[in-house]
């Protein structure tokens, strides 16, 4: 069990697993102010608070090395009580048991690709990033960050949009919004997700924990087209030439599935990490 | 009520003025001080008896009153969850009787945020912490009446109530009391 389970899972629950207890996806419509009370003061939400703390560090890393690795160990050491958005990689079939979850569910654009790259999604066709919860209610209070609009979703149709994102080679990021309320579910690749990018460069963990499952490939059945390999985000997948089969680096596997849905001999596999020995304690 | 974060002029809260009309209809001192002196020198059989019918009566008040004052004092949440309903064919339970509860609650209880426990398509759940209508109970007809809780007929009609007038098929329970676990919960299980 990794620290977010322990610290927002419920047993009696979706396996212990946070995302799919029903209590980090429930939260009150409104909230009323005591006389005087202001509004919360601009860029004190956790979204803005997690980028901001995460700039501070990427610029160490350039600008004072040692002070950069103390840095991320102190923030990976804090875990819950940790300055950055909490996040994890879950497989196709786990985000669809979130749609069953969330309510509401709308799709809106992604705020990492405006910045890595300058691509603004910008109608319901595009958005490739979802909100999740009674917060999108409010969505139009944002209108710079939700741009176009949103998109609200039943369950079928936000299952089916994530079934579209996955077959175009997206990771699903849960992640949340203060606390352990889950928030969202991105369909994310490196090196446009700034989460991916704080985990794979940076080594900031809480923002994107690997998934509960590791890909195995069963040689039996590959047939060496290497098609997991090209869409693995996290380099974990390798072709290997001698057998022309392909292989799985199960340190460096996420558990995102990408591979699994993607073989067309259903060769790949996702075992339970906590099955695994080696691997139970590797988030 | 205009601010910063409400463009074009939304309002995304609740409307003060609807609030403060069910605050003085609704009151928890003198719901208990009607009470107390319903049930002064009554046996602990009688006052259940009795509770059962007064706050039964207070619950369906409470809720068809907040159901109407919900819909005269719209609010840009609410609009924007009606086009969702629309849009998706989805969403009306639990999203629309957690709108009404939470309004009923938030303008008569000395709270700011009505804790949802579980709000998805099967089930809402909310609790009750700091009630005042317990502790008006309790000063009006001492602890032992209070901890019988009669007003929990109150709050159980009133979401029979919601889900009723709604057209939603949901089976109401209370899954925790105050006396033994120090809030009231609520729970709506979709039929």
């Amino acid at each position: 069990m990794n620290w977010v389970d322990e610290a927002f899972g419920d047993p009696e629950f979706g396996e212990g697993r946070w995302y799919l207890n029903p209590k980090n996806h429930s939260r009150q419509m409104y909230k009323v102010k005591k006389p005087g009370e202001k509004p919360a003061a601009f860029g004190s939400d956790p979204e803005a608070q997690s980028g901001r703390k995460m700039g501070e560090i990427m610029q160490k890393r350039f600008t004072d090395p040692e002070e950069f690795e103390k840095l991320v160990k102190e923030a990976n050491a804090m875990k819950e009580k940790s300055p950055f958005q909490i996040g994890q990689v879950i497989p196709l079939e786990e985000a669809k048991r979130v749609a069953e979850l969330s309510y509401p569910v709308a799709s809106m654009s992604c705020i990492c690709r405006i910045g890595a790259r300058g691509h603004e999604e910008r109608n319901e066709h595009e958005y490739s990033c979802t909100g999740l919860g009674v917060g999108m209610l409010k969505w139009e209070r944002w209108p710079e960050r939700y741009k176009g609009g949103v998109n609200f979703m039943s369950p079928e149709e936000t299952k089916e949009w994530l079934t579209k994102w996955n077959k175009k080679g997206m990771v699903h990021i849960i992640m949340t919004f203060g606390g352990s309320y889950v928030g969202g579910i991105c369909n994310c690749d490196y090196p446009d997700c700034g989460m991916i990018r704080n985990r794979v460069d940076y080594g900031i963990t809480p923002g994107c924990l690997k998934s509960p499952w590791v890909a195995t490939v069963d040689f039996d059945d590959c047939n060496g087209c290497g098609v997991c390999v090209q869409r693995c985000q996290f380099g974990a997948i390798k072709f290997e030439v001698t057998t022309e089969k392909t292989n799985v680096d199960q340190f460096k596997c996420f558990g995102c599935g990408l591979c699994e849905t993607a073989c067309p001999t259903e060769a790949i596999d996702l075992l339970d990490r906590e099955s695994l020995p080696a691997l139970k304690e590797v988030w | 009520m205009s601010d910063i974060y409400t463009p074009n002029n939304y309002s995304f809260e609740l409307n003060p003025e609807m609030m403060s009309r069910l605050a003085d209809e609704f009151d928890a001192e003198k719901v208990a001080t009607e009470f107390a002196a319903a049930t002064e020198g009554k046996s602990a059989d009688e006052v259940d008896a009795q509770g059962k019918t007064f706050f039964e009566n207070f619950g369906k008040n409470w809720m068809s009153q907040t159901l109407k004052l919900g819909e005269e004092y719209p609010d840009r949440t609410y609009e924007v969850l009606k086009e969702a309903i629309d849009k998706t064919g989805h969403l009306k339970f639990a999203l629309l009787p957690q709108r009404f509860l939470e309004i009923a609650y938030l303008s008569t209880q000395e709270i700011s945020i009505l804790p949802i426990i579980e709000n998805n398509p099967q089930r809402l759940v909310y609790r009750m912490a700091n009630c005042t209508t317990f502790q008006k109970l309790k000063e009006k007809c001492g602890a032992e009446t209070a901890n019988r809780l009669p007003c929990k007929h109150a709050c159980l009609t009133a979401c029979q109530t919601v889900h009723e007038e709604l057209d939603i098929d949901a089976k109401i329970e209370m899954t925790a009391t105050i006396p033994e676990d120090g809030h009231c919960q609520f729970a709506a299980q979709r039929g």
